[in-house]
């Protein structure tokens, strides 16, 4: 490394990795809140069923975990997926059985089930 | 709530409670007439006012805004009801040790599905944190005893392959559901 364009020359080289390394990032996120509410309202059956759907339709780049109390207490057992298409969704009430529609319908078809989310139930 | 749920939920308290070692326990004992939960971590501790009240085995606190307590008062009312025992030992910044005992003939919530309730603990350490569990199944005493240890460590998240620590998750769910199913064979005309 000599003068200051050497430097600018790393700087490219560099960014170019920087950006691979964010664009993996941008991986979906299922996370099933997990606080005692939740857990009464049976959200270990929703997160076995989720951990279980992905990992049997391989699919890729999708992490499930858990999360504590996410202050919807009455809305239990409330499922958060983040996809880089549409951002944060939250499905309220979900079932073992729902689980199954989400990972076909949302992460798989990309369509957001709309009757299940929150602002469904809110309006 | 089952009893592996609230080893999940008790779980999940050391765990925000930042501690990177927890010893799980249950000890089944047709002798002795119980059936018992340890959870014991080297996280914050409980302190001030909060211990004292939650340490006192007649007082059910209601839980403050942030929901704080009710998870440890569902465990104690569950063992109360069933003429149990309840200790509550906490430090600050050493750790906190709970303990809970159920009559195993008597009215006690059913011991629920362990192997599944350890993996939804495993999944909710956030990524990249390492935290060492050991979970200790027992029967009769020593007589028969399975130790099961997991780090989250060995799970480590890798940006492009997330699948790995569900997997790996998955995997210890497996491990255990078989070996207690072995050891639960030594057992017989319980009701678990």
């Amino acid at each position: 490394m000599k003068t200051l364009a050497d430097l600018q020359a790393i700087k490219e080289k560099m960014q170019g990795q920087i950006e691979l390394r964010y664009e993996s990032h941008a991986h979906t996120r299922i996370t099933v809140s997990m606080g005692t509410c939740g857990i009464e309202a049976g959200a270990r059956p929703v997160l076995t069923a989720f951990s279980d759907l992905i990992q049997q339709k391989k699919v890729h780049g999708v992490l499930v975990g858990a999360s504590g109390c996410v202050g919807l207490c009455k809305y239990e057992p409330v499922v958060e997926i983040t996809t880089p298409e549409d951002g944060k969704i939250t499905y309220v009430k979900v079932t073992p059985e729902k689980a199954a529609e989400i990972v076909e319908k949302h992460i798989i078809g990309k369509q957001v089930i709309k009757e299940y989310t929150l602002d469904s139930v809110n309006e | 709530m089952d009893i592996a749920l609230h080893m999940l939920d008790l779980g999940e308290n050391s765990i925000k409670a930042k501690a990177d070692r927890v010893d799980i326990e249950i000890h089944i004992s047709a002798p002795e007439n119980i059936i018992s939960l340890t959870i014991k971590d080297n996280g914050a501790g409980i302190t001030g006012e909060k211990k004292v009240l939650l340490s006192d085995p007649l007082y059910f606190p209601f839980p403050d805004k942030n929901g704080g307590g009710k998870g440890l008062t569902l465990f104690k009312k569950a063992v109360f009801t069933s003429g149990g025992k309840f200790t509550l030992i906490s430090e600050k910044d050493k750790g906190t040790e709970v303990y809970g005992s159920f009559r195993l003939s008597g009215t006690r919530p059913p011991l629920g599905e362990l192997p599944e309730a350890f993996e939804a603990l495993l999944l909710s350490v956030s990524e990249g944190r390492r935290v060492d569990f050991s979970f200790l199944y027992r029967l009769d005493g020593d007589t028969y005893k399975r130790e099961f240890r997991f780090s989250t460590e060995n799970m480590e998240h890798k940006e492009d392959a997330p699948a790995d620590l569900m997997a790996a998750a998955r995997h210890a769910r497996e491990f255990i559901r078989k070996n207690i199913e072995d050891t639960n064979k030594n057992m017989k005309g319980i009701c678990l």
